[in-house]
């Protein structure tokens, strides 16, 4: 492709953008003119998806992020049935993440009702917030028994969907509102894990930080390293960090730190379905 | 003023594209693109648009090149609260010196993947008062919220989608970042910018631009840069 047909597409796609339609052909525009205009190494590492992902796939991947929230939305309200077990001193804050929470379901469900799907949908009693698959005696079964399981517990599920979500963001591409939207509920995602990490250690003295070390070392519980898997990642992009370019603080823990990872459909599921009913 | 840990070397040499060949492209898009030289040896002039402003680039390779510019800053910023600490509390310094680390593994990321053609930029952080904490925290959170905004804008706007991953597992942990300096402001506070509906609102380039700016001795401009 030559610099004035470069030119071209972008003046037509300047001008095509005001009719804003669901799924972008700016995008589509873009790969042209993106993979002409890098003539560096970057150039060759474009690898975009070449067809626009079907609806039938984006309400599946938001059915399927639904159901995480269904699940995590049942273990609160378990949580606040249970006498003393949310702390008072962060009532205020557990609530945002309860309220939070509630407005993704809501927004995912429009998404997917706005696609022509429909939404998923589980009867309570069929969530089993143990991971026992519907026995009630799952490896989280302590999980309301103390405070101490209870906050693994929800720093499982808030780092987890911070994954989830992540796994999905460059699924929807072609869909700019379902980027938008799981983007920006992912962040907020992130925030309450800060919060919940932060609570942990201020009221059970966990030495914990706001972001995820290695495979997440704090904890040891066999369930919950389910959720971390792949957390370790030191290369991003084919670039190996620790002392990059000479800076011996990008040690070996920073560099996994510095990068959340995201959770592939099929590993989500095969996580969050413990959750169901089998 | 400082230089935004810029000091240590980069690679040399594996530039393909030489400035003269780079100009004619420059040329040829009508000013735009100046991404790909900009400034990478002390004693070349800066590549501007005009006005003395440096110009991020266009697509992808700008989208990330602002990413690049804002993580300089932050560490930079970091870097400099690691220096001249507000508080003996190794909590929160702690804390602040590794956002410092994370920041500069984010910039090295994208520094070594732009192949050494990325804006470098100079902070002038001389209107903070690096001992009053309340000060330095406002400002710590106002990056990292920039920081953590722009990802969750660029994730809509970047085309490949090898660029939106990297951009999303970014922008998750500047949104930890932000979320742990409002609690250090703050006891309690963590969710700062998180709207009713429970998501965090994307910030366009050119509104996050207008707000590095504030930190840079020579401005940057996203006049390229995809925006809506």
């Amino acid at each position: 492709m030559k610099i004035n047909d470069i030119i071209k597409y972008f003046e037509q796609a300047e001008e095509g953008s005001t009719a804003t339609t669901r799924r972008s052909a700016l995008k589509d525009f873009g790969v042209k003119v993106a993979m002409a205009s890098l003539p560096f190494a970057a150039g060759s590492l474009y690898t975009k998806k070449a067809n626009a992902q079907s609806k039938e796939t984006l309400i599946n991947i938001l059915n399927y992020l639904l159901k995480l929230e269904l699940i995590v939305a049942e273990f609160y309200t378990q949580a606040y049935g249970t006498a003393n077990l949310i702390p008072a001193a962060f009532s205020t804050q557990f609530q945002s993440v309860v309220d939070q929470n509630k407005s993704h379901v809501a927004t995912l469900q429009r998404l997917v009702t706005e696609l022509g799907g429909t939404p998923y949908t589980i009867i309570d009693t069929d969530i089993d917030i143990t991971g026992g698959r519907g026995s009630g005696n799952g490896e989280f079964v302590n999980s309301l028994s103390n405070f101490t399981t209870f906050i693994v517990q929800a720093q499982y599920f808030t780092d987890g969907a911070v994954r989830l979500y992540k796994g999905q963001i460059f699924e929807v591409l072609t869909d700019n509102i379902t980027v938008r939207a799981l983007m920006n509920i992912h962040s907020t995602k992130a925030r309450q894990a800060t919060f919940i990490r932060f609570t942990r250690k201020y009221m059970d003295g966990t030495k914990i930080n706001p972001w995820i070390t290695g495979t997440n070392t704090d904890t040891t519980n066999t369930a919950v390293q389910r959720m971390y898997a792949g957390e370790s990642i030191t290369e991003q992009l084919g670039i190996y960090l620790p002392g990059l370019n000479g800076f011996d603080n990008i040690t070996i823990d920073v560099s996994t730190e510095a990068f959340d990872e995201p959770i592939n459909k099929v590993d989500g599921e095969n996580i969050i379905n413990r959750f169901i009913k089998g | 003023m400082k230089e935004a840990m810029n000091a240590k070397p980069e690679k040399q040499g594996n530039t393909d594209v030489s400035r003269r060949r780079f100009l004619g492209y420059a040329g040829g898009l009508a000013g735009a693109a100046l991404l790909l030289d900009s400034c990478k040896k002390e004693d070349e002039p800066v590549i501007s648009s005009g006005d003395g402003v440096m110009d991020l680039g266009m697509n992808d390779t700008g989208l990330l090149n602002l990413i690049f510019v804002i993580s300089q800053v932050e560490a930079a910023f970091f870097e400099q609260v690691v220096l001249t600490p507000f508080s003996t509390n190794s909590d929160e310094i702690g804390l602040i010196t590794r956002m410092r680390d994370h920041k500069t593994a984010h910039k090295e990321l994208i520094r070594t993947y732009l192949d050494g053609k990325g804006t470098h930029v100079t902070t002038d952080f001389s209107a903070i008062n690096f001992g009053n904490k309340d000060g330095v925290l406002e400002n710590a959170e106002l990056l990292a919220n920039i920081s953590t905004g722009n990802c969750n804008e660029a994730a809509r706007l970047l085309i490949s989608d090898k660029h939106v991953e990297i951009v999303a597992k970014m922008g998750s942990v500047n949104a930890r970042h932000a979320a742990a300096i409002s609690n250090m402001r703050s006891l309690g506070n963590f969710f700062g910018p998180v709207d009713a509906i429970g998501e965090e609102p994307g910030i366009l380039p050119a509104n996050a631009i207008a707000t590095i700016n504030r930190f840079l001795t020579t401005k940057v401009s996203g006049n390229n840069l995809p925006n809506k």
